[in-house]
């Protein structure tokens, strides 16, 4: 029984091509593998040639004629009962391995008992020769693998977990490995990433690397092997199509109505926004009272003694008995004003949020708390922009410092591989729009009061992700925040000390970036090779 | 039982919601002055210019995120050049080296 059983469903590609794909099989430096081949009845006389070729020169190539043709899935299903390895690849017969490739994967295979499901990087190969975009991933994440196939090639996973799971499916062509794997991962042990490409996508016309319109097909089955796996899966949810091809939005149904408290920690400050002066406190009320549509909220300011006049009257109008005013009367320290606000919360989620902030999103509130009711996430995020309609919030990205991923790039920028257009798991959130479930919050004692102004929702982030809970961010759910675009922040070394101290491995390792990128950007530019 | 009286108004009592409204009213008289439009129209250039406003926000907005952009594009542009003048320069330093 070989280590790796790689199955490849072969119709009628050009004969180098072919060649080209068992080339790099057969250069494996990692040599216990063997290539299952069927053959969908070729029309071409040179793939039985070539495949015979292979097979009579080594052993380690099997291969099957299927009499009739029958389809990718068909063919894919058949290769998989040729496998005997432990492990299974998928491997398209016009697309090229790394000669490293099994190697790398058997690297991770070898100490990890667990492993079930492994993906690497990719690129593709352009018809004239040159390796191109490369795809650098993150690591496992969920909910963006809800949003997006982002794992594609090289895939490996363990034979005997496809095999329980029912192998490929009719009904999902063009996304039947989107439709494997959701049903894989779903019952994965370990789901581990290389960082590195081991695989050539191969553009050829047709192909959906090279033109997202080819296989409009594909998406739609995509989009059910998605809404399949929600259902699977227990999530009540309706699985729609994402604003780009191959991007797809679960939106999901709120369990009950829970309460959810929002605390506002606030001054009472005003400044002009979009030409008119704005008491932020006043207008943030105004926009979650008249805007967002979730009513089962209290609303608990927590405002610096005394408050500017009129502004306590005001919000008593706009929110009645639904306000809660709270009192402050400290130098300023962010985290304990928010600390004294989630002490007088009574729901079981908290959004915390700043006073500059206006809702854009009338349903912001139900799409978080959509995602917050997955078991294991403890906080989620939304999308924030300046006055100016630029990014202000899209994501922490722990990049050897904290930055806000792509800060400043347009609203509507889709980020390296759509991942501003995805739902998806991140390493932390800003505090100016949190939603954070109560016991969570609890659990790891809130916002460390020794960061008074900065960098307390990165400690909080690091703080929840590393009791294991996972913290989302999600695309539509749109506030804008009206930070100062010319503000200097004026970081406490004392503050960063206590960061460097307490976090400075997962700074330098966010799980949902990748090491191929250059450090100390907010965005994803790779590094020079 | 006896029908209860109304409560009687005095000196003492509280501003009501409507006297708020009413001081409001005032308030926003001796603002416009005596004619009553003047409120409406002038209301309603307060939101033209603000929605011109928003306007000029989004649109100056949009440039300095499209400069983002390039700004990333030229990082990555730069990374590449740097990349490919390493890579020629690399070998000419292993020719030098076997020259001397």
């Amino acid at each position: 029984m070989a280590r790796y059983s790689i199955l490849t469903p072969v119709y009628d590609p050009p004969e180098d091509v072919l060649r080209a794909c068992l080339e790099s099989v057969a250069r494996q430096t990692f040599q216990d593998w063997e290539h299952c081949l069927v053959d969908d009845a070729s029309t071409q006389p040179h793939v039985a040639r070539v495949l015979e070729e292979y097979a009579a020169k080594d052993r380690r190539f099997k291969v099957k004629r299927r009499a009739a043709n029958g389809g990718i899935i068909a063919a894919s299903q058949d290769a998989l009962e040729l496998a005997t390895g432990e492990f299974v690849c998928l491997l398209d017969h016009d697309d090229l391995l790394t000669k490293d490739a099994l190697f790398e994967v058997d690297l991770i295979a070898s100490t990890d008992p667990s492993l079930d499901y492994c993906y690497s990087d990719e690129d593709y190969l352009s018809p004239d020769g040159k390796f191109i975009n490369p795809f650098h991933k993150p690591d496992w994440s969920p909910e963006r693998f809800r949003s997006q196939m982002y794992t594609g090639h090289f895939s490996v996973a363990r034979r005997d977990l496809v095999i329980e799971v029912g192998g490929f499916r009719t009904g999902y062509e063009g996304s039947q490995d989107y439709d494997l794997v959701l049903r894989v991962t779903e019952k994965a042990r370990s789901v581990r990433h290389v960082a590195k490409i081991l695989y050539h996508w191969r553009m050829m016309p047709e192909s959906v690397a090279q033109n997202a319109e080819a296989k409009p097909w594909a998406y739609e089955a995509g989009r059910r092997a998605v809404q399949d796996h929600c259902d699977r899966t227990g999530r009540r949810a309706t699985v729609v199509d994402g604003v780009v091809p191959g991007v797809y939005r679960v939106q999901r149904e709120i369990e009950g109505e829970p309460l959810v408290s929002v605390v506002i920690p606030t001054r009472g400050s005003s400044a002009r926004v979009w030409g008119v002066e704005r008491c932020f406190i006043v207008e943030a009320v105004r926009s979650l009272v008249e805007r967002a549509r979730y009513t089962n909220i209290e609303i608990i300011v927590v405002m610096d003694a005394p408050a500017p006049a009129g502004v306590i009257e005001k919000l008593e109008r706009l929110a009645g008995d639904r306000l809660k005013i709270v009192w402050y009367d400290k130098p300023f320290n962010f985290s304990e004003k928010v600390n004294l606000g989630a002490a007088h919360a009574s729901g079981e989620l908290m959004l915390v949020l700043n006073d500059d902030i206006e809702v854009e999103t009338p349903d912001f509130i139900e799409t978080m708390i959509g995602l917050i009711q997955e078991g294991d996430v403890a906080m989620v995020g939304a999308k924030l922009l300046f006055a100016d309609g630029r990014l202000q919030h899209a994501g922490h990205l722990y990049n050897h410092d904290p930055f806000h991923a792509y800060f400043g790039y347009p609203a509507n920028h889709l980020g390296e591989s759509s991942v501003l257009a995805c739902q998806r798991e991140t390493s932390g959130v800003t505090a100016a729009c949190a939603l954070v479930k109560m016991s969570i919050w609890n659990e790891v004692g809130g916002l460390t009061p020794e960061l008074a102004a900065n960098f307390n929702d990165v400690d909080l982030s690091l703080k929840i992700r590393a009791k294991g809970y996972r913290i989302l961010w999600t695309p539509y759910a749109v506030l804008y925040h009206f930070e100062s675009m010319t503000r200097i922040p004026t970081v406490n070394l004392d503050e960063l000390k206590v960061m460097r101290e307490r976090w400075a491995t997962p700074l330098k390792n966010d799980p949902y970036h990748n090491p191929n990128f250059e450090p100390l950007r907010d965005d994803w530019v790779l590094r020079s090779r | 039982m006896p029908p209860t009286s109304e409560p009687s108004t005095s000196d003492t009592a509280q501003p009501t919601d409507a006297d708020a409204l009413q001081a409001e009213v005032t308030r926003l008289r001796e603002l416009v002055g005596p004619d009553e439009a003047a409120y409406t129209s002038l209301k309603i250039e307060l939101w033209a210019a603000r929605d011109s406003a928003f306007g000029a926000e989004m649109a100056a907005g949009e440039l300095r995120g499209q400069v983002k952009v390039l700004e990333g594009q030229l990082a990555q542009a730069n990374r590449n050049r740097r990349w490919m003048v390493e890579r020629i320069k690399a070998p000419l330093r292993r020719v030098k080296a076997i020259l001397r």
